[in-house]
This record gives structure tokens, C-alpha cells and sequence, in this order.
């Protein structure tokens, strides 16, 4: 019996948790769209909900609260109140105290509610009760035009929205990692074996039994890359779980910093592994904190260069090719890059004359280097010694990385690219002296054969003509300090694109295309020697895999 | 004292809830009890399946409780299934809706074990397939 309702009340929290998660942004958006009924709907049924459980619990402070709560709500959807933004104030106030209610009961601690809170929320409702009629109405700044849709009042209050009713499974996370850990294994067994099929097919082709061989291991070949499709979709999830805590961040951060913003999503549906749903949280916090805290400026300063008084930020998160992209956007000042500049010198970060040399590009990155932000920064929100360095580390760590582009008085816009899967990627295998390389796929935009004449210097950079455009070379052999092959008259070209940087690889040869499974390795910093992980090759070898980002920066960094 | 044998539906978009009345019915000694996520999902349930009970939350998304009693009462086969509603004391005004469409007889939660016995005793006597030999 007591593990019965031991089960009972984990299940309460954890549906209490997530309901507590969705109604936040609602808040937010309510204060906006004032009338809406849906969201008012939504939001009361949360509470009544959470009302209902709690009562046959026995958990009386989540009760009083979510009475309180939900009669206010009541009374707005009545038209008796209209969403202030002290009510809103009130009701937040009162989620952020159940959500402190909830982990007591986690922890099997009293669960009393917070009388001030109480308070807070009675005072909310008697002032907005007693409010005389013209008072009711707040100033509202009209900045766009506002769209009027007709209806008639029973079709609203009617139209509550249907649910979307997907049926789900509730797994151990450990399971759906084993499962991903022998796909992962399946892969590699499948490429060795299509690598034997291949071999014993040239060897005895016409051989009935070969010929069989070769066959099943096609087919395996289809049903594997269809499982490991299947398997990497199990554990992904849209990306609206990591942002639906943004709205009301942004509010509150604007707020205490005397900053008007208007926060737009798009793109929340876009999924992600689960992975990166755990690890992007933290560096997106901190760029929007960034954005918010430096990037955009204070209302009069904002109206006195013209512009409109609040300040927009866009959070786009889209699919792009293989890779997953989540763009944040704000339409503030822009990054200054001669405080940058002076800031690096100061720290001693680079020399004067390494920061002349520097492109504007190579500079606005010295932001991403450990030491850069710290303590002497006026604010306490985002400069506490936990700089771009660490956003840029949890992006890395994803396998992803962060670009930065900047326009003075126009704003900034922080570009993060992620992987779509971390596990198996599509690698191209090259050769460098005697080792075998893997380079992802996703860095490659085509692959060439020159002639040795073709490539020409400038300044003492190499460089290619590729279409037209003329694109800086580097060879890989000088890179890795591997002593390369007799220069042959032709050689094995990758023209590479990270990000928005294009430029030319030099290889002793290109073995082909493979389907590989990324496995990390602990203890180097991928940052640092631009491996990215290593992996086992359908013919058995362990073969290292190149992390173009961090090697194309090392290498173009300095103009 | 009751047909302990029956199939019971509990209806509610909560699961915690869902489990609770489960619980709950359990402890009067009921052995046999199915969940829906709401009226519509209820209504599938019962039309495809015998059961001996409905207990039904009032506010539930995309078919909410007053109009699955609604439907179910206009359905010649379910018409006459015993239904108790489960509301909240700020619903207590709409319960003469409920009643007028044919419910059995409401309960206002929190309640206890205790009182939901009671209550599914008051339906008994009215509706002698609650009853137990």
C-alpha cells in the first residue's frame, strides 16, 4: 500500500513539473495577447488540475496556491479582471513558489506555502477587483498594426484546442542507450562486411554461394541504415523543451536590466537529439543574456538613434543540410571591435601587433578565449567569469560549433551548427603520407584532382581557382607535420566549408566514402589537436577523424 | 455489497488522477478497471467493451465530462450505465446541468475513500446492476 502511494506521488511530481514547465511561456504571452481564451483556458485547467491532485494528497500548500491562482484566472476569463502585469507579476510569483513546493516534496520536506506569496496573490486580486473601469485599461504603445478578427462569442469560448494525441511510451533512457550502443555496433560489423562481400566478389565472382553472400549483405546493408535511422530518431525531441523556458527569462533579465524586448521563436518543432536538448541550454542562456545585457540598448538610447523602443530578439532553430542550426538574433548595437581589440590586449591575450594583423572576423572570435569576460563588468548577470569560453566548450563538446556576425548599430547574430546525429556520420577517407584520415562529410563540399601547376601562390599563401572564385590551400601533410608522399604531378584536393569560411585541403589521396560510428576519446581536448573522436573501419583499422573547424581556425586565423 | 466483478471506466486527462480513483476503487474492493484520456476516448471504450461504471472528471480537453454524459446518454446501449461525476467545489453551480442530462450522482473532490463508497452506495440503490448478490 505505502509503495503504492509512493508510486502515486512521483508520478503526481513529475506530471506537476512538467505542467508547471508549459504554463511559463503562457504567462508570458498572455500579458501580450491579453483576450485570448485559449491561452487563458489552458492556463486555468493547469491549475485546477494541479488543485485537484494535490487535494487528495494532502498537500495543502500546493492547494492554497493553485486555489488562488485559478480563481484569478477564473475572473479573467470572466472579464471581471484584465491581465496586469502586477497580476501576471503574482501569478508567477506563485508558480516559481509551487515549483519550490514540488521539490520539497521530492525530498519528502514540509510543504508549506510561502504566507507572503499568499498575500501577494490575494492583494493582486482584491486591487484588480476593486479597480475603478477607466483604471482598468493600461497604456497600451501601439507598434504594429493590429489585426481585428471577428467572431462570434460562443464560437471562442467553444474552441478549446484539440490536444495533440500522440500515444507515447514512458523508457529507461539507460534501454534506449543500449539499444544505440548495439546499433552503433551493427554499423561497424555491416561495413566490415561489406568490405569482405566487396573483396570475395572480385576474388570469385561467379561463385553461386558469393554471389548469395553478396546479396544478404546488400540487403543487411539497407536494413542497417534504416535501423540506425530509426534508432537516432528515438531519442530525439523537439527543440520547444529547451526553449519554452526562454519567454519568461527574457522577461524578468529585461526587466531588471531596464531593457524593453520582444522575444520571437521559430522553429521550435525542429528536433534534436536528447543530448543536445540537455547540453544547449545553458550556452543559449548565455548568449540571450548577452544579447540582452550588451547587445541591446536602453529604450531612450534605442528611440534616440531611431529605432523602436523595444528591443527584438529571434531565436530561429532550423534544419540545414545535416546539421542542425539555431540562429539567436537581436537588433541591438553590435559588437564593438575596437573594445574587443583593447580589452585582448589588456588581458594580454594578443599583442599589440598580433591584434593589427588580425581580421575583424579573428577578432570578434578572441571573445571565445578563457580569461576574456570577467569580473569587472558592471552587471552581475552575465559576467561572472563564466565567459563565451564555456558556450563555446558545450557547443564543442556537441560536436558543433558558434559563429558570430556582427553590424555596428544593427545588432549581432550568434549562429550555432550542430550535428543531426553524434554518433554515425558520413566520413570521407583520405590518405596523408602513410596514415588514414576520416574528415566528416558534412565539411566537404566536393572533392577535386589537380594538376600540380594549378596551384599558385600569393603572398606566401597558396591558393586554387575553384570556379572561378580563388580559395586559400593548405596542405594537410604540412598541418599534421606528417612527411608527405614524392610530390606527384597530380594532387587530391578537398574543397572544405566551415561555416561561412571556404578554403582548400591538399591530401595524398582520397580513399572514398564510409559511413562511420564517431567514437570519442577521453582525455584530449578536441579544441586543441582538431580531433574530433576516432572509429574502426570497415577493414579494421582504427583511423582518427579530423575536426575541420578547429584546424581551419588554426590555420586562418592569422590574415 | 457491490458486484465487485464489474469493469469500471475512469476518465481523466491527469494521469496522476486517473490513478488515484483507481486506487481508490481498488480499496472498495473493485478488480477490474480501465482508463481514458477523456470523453471521446471514454466513449470509444465503452462502446466497444461492457462495462458496469463511469466515473468521469468534469474538465477534460477535446470531449469534456458534461458531454460525454451527454453522449453517452443518447446512445441506446449506454444509456442507462451508472455515472458518477467527479468536479470541484467551484463547479458545484453547473452540477444541475449534469443532473438534467442524467447522471447518477456527482462527487466534489478531494474526496476520500469513504465518501466515494457512499456516494457509489446511493447509485446502487437506484441501480441495481451496481449491486452485489
Amino acid at each position: 500500500m505505502a509503495d503504492e502511494m509512493d508510486e502515486i506521488i512521483n508520478e503526481f511530481i513529475v506530471e506537476a513539473e512538467e505542467i508547471l514547465e508549459q504554463l511559463d511561456p503562457l504567462f508570458v504571452e498572455l500579458e501580450h495577447r491579453r483576450q485570448d481564451p485559449e491561452i487563458i483556458n489552458e492556463i486555468f485547467r493547469g491549475m485546477h488540475t494541479l488543485k485537484g491532485a494535490a487535494g487528495f494528497l494532502g498537500f495543502q500548500g500546493v492547494v492554497d496556491i493553485a486555489h488562488r491562482a485559478e480563481t484569478i484566472l477564473k475572473k479573467i476569463r470572466e472579464g471581471e479582471i484584465l491581465p496586469t502585469t502586477k497580476i501576471t507579476d503574482a501569478i508567477l510569483k506563485g508558480t516559481d513558489s509551487l515549483r519550490i513546493l514540488i521539490s520539497k516534496i521530492k525530498n519528502k520536506e514540509e510543504a508549506e506555502a510561502d504566507q507572503s506569496v499568499l498575500k501577494m496573490l490575494d492583494n493582486a486580486l482584491q486591487e484588480a477587483l476593486t479597480q475603478k473601469p477607466e483604471e482598468k485599461f493600461e497604456e497600451i504603445t501601439v507598434t504594429e498594426k493590429v489585426e481585428v478578427k471577428p467572431s462570434k462569442p460562443e464560437e471562442v469560448v467553444t474552441q478549446i484546442p484539440k490536444e495533440k494525441e500522440v500515444a507515447t511510451l514512458r523508457v529507461d533512457v539507460e534501454r534506449i542507450d543500449k539499444v544505440m550502443d548495439l546499433a552503433g555496433e551493427i554499423v561497424l560489423a555491416r561495413n566490415r562486411l561489406l568490405n569482405l562481400a566487396a573483396k570475395l566478389e572480385s576474388k570469385y565472382g561467379g561463385d553461386d554461394h558469393v554471389e548469395g553472400l553478396v546479396e544478404s549483405v546488400s540487403f543487411l546493408d539497407r536494413v542497417t541504415s534504416d535501423l540506425q535511422l530509426a534508432v537516432m530518431k528515438m531519442r530525439m525531441q523537439p527543440l520547444q523543451k529547451v526553449f519554452v523556458k526562454f519567454p519568461r527569462m527574457v522577461r524578468d533579465l529585461a526587466k531588471t536590466l531596464g531593457k524593453e524586448v520582444d522575444l520571437e521563436i521559430i522553429g521550435e518543432d525542429t528536433e534534436v537529439d536528447k543530448s543536445v536538448i540537455e547540453h544547449i541550454g545553458d550556452p543559449l542562456v548565455h548568449i540571450i543574456r548577452n544579447s540582452i545585457d550588451h547587445g541591446i540598448e536602453s529604450p531612450e538610447e534605442r528611440v534616440s538613434k531611431g529605432k523602436p523602443q523595444k528591443g527584438k530578439i529571434v531565436i530561429d532553430a532550423y534544419q540545414k543540410g545535416t546539421q542542425i542550426v539555431i540562429d539567436i538574433s537581436d537588433d541591438g548595437k553590435g559588437i564593438d571591435i575596437e573594445a574587443i581589440k583593447s580589452k585582448a590586449i589588456t588581458r594580454g591575450l594578443v599583442t599589440v601587433e598580433e591584434a593589427e594583423k588580425m581580421s575583424d572576423d579573428a577578432i570578434i572570435n578572441l571573445i571565445f578565449l578563457p580569461g576574456f569576460s570577467t569580473k569587472d563588468i558592471s552587471t552581475e548577470l552575465s559576467g561572472r567569469g563564466v565567459g563565451m569560453d564555456v558556450v563555446k566548450s558545450n557547443v564543442a563538446k556537441l560536436n558543433g560549433y558558434v559563429e558570430i556576425f556582427t553590424e555596428k548599430d544593427r545588432g549581432t547574430t550568434f549562429r550555432i551548427s550542430l550535428p543531426l546525429t553524434l554518433a554515425i556520420i558520413q566520413a570521407m577517407m583520405i590518405q596523408v603520407g602513410d596514415e588514414t584520415y576520416a574528415i566528416p562529410q558534412s565539411m566537404i563540399e566536393e572533392t577535386l584532382r589537380v594538376g600540380i601547376n594549378e596551384i599558385k601562390e600569393v603572398t606566401g599563401q597558396k591558393v586554387l581557382t575553384v570556379r572561378e572564385k580563388v580559395l586559400p590551400l593548405f596542405i594537410l601533410n604540412e598541418i599534421l607535420g606528417i612527411p608527405g608522399h614524392a610530390e606527384s604531378q597530380k594532387r587530391y584536393i578537398l574543397v572544405a566549408s566551415v561555416g561561412e569560411k571556404r578554403f582548400c585541403i591538399s591530401v595524398d589521396s582520397v580513399l572514398g566514402q564510409e559511413e562511420i560510428v564517431i567514437k570519442t576519446i577521453n582525455g584530449i581536448d578536441s579544441e586543441e589537436c582538431g580531433i574530433m573522436g576516432a572509429t574502426i573501419t570497415g577493414d579494421g583499422k582504427v583511423v582518427l577523424i579530423l575536426d575541420l573547424a578547429v584546424i581551419s581556425r588554426k590555420v586562418l586565423t592569422a590574415k | 455489497m457491490f458486484n465487485y466483478k464489474i469493469k469500471i471506466l475512469v476518465v481523466d486527462d491527469f494521469p496522476t488522477m486517473r490513478r488515484i480513483l483507481k486506487n481508490l476503487l481498488k480499496q472498495i474492493g473493485f478488480e477490474n478497471i480501465d482508463e481514458a484520456e477523456n470523453g471521446e476516448d471514454g466513449l470509444r471504450k465503452l462502446r466497444s467493451s461492457e462495462y458496469g461504471l463511469v466515473v468521469s472528471d468534469w474538465n477534460m480537453p477535446v470531449m469534456d465530462g458534461l458531454q460525454f454524459l451527454k453522449s453517452v446518454r443518447s446512445d441506446p446501449n449506454l444509456k442507462d450505465i451508472p455515472f458518477l461525476m467527479v468536479t470541484a467545489e467551484a463547479e458545484k453551480e453547473k452540477v444541475v446541468d449534469a443532473i438534467k442530462s442524467g447522471v447518477d450522482n456527482y462527487i466534489v473532490k478531494p474526496f476520500t475513500g469513504e465518501v466515494l463508497k457512499e456516494k457509489l452506495e446511493k447509485i446502487a440503490q437506484k441501480k441495481p446492476s451496481l449491486k452485489g448478490g
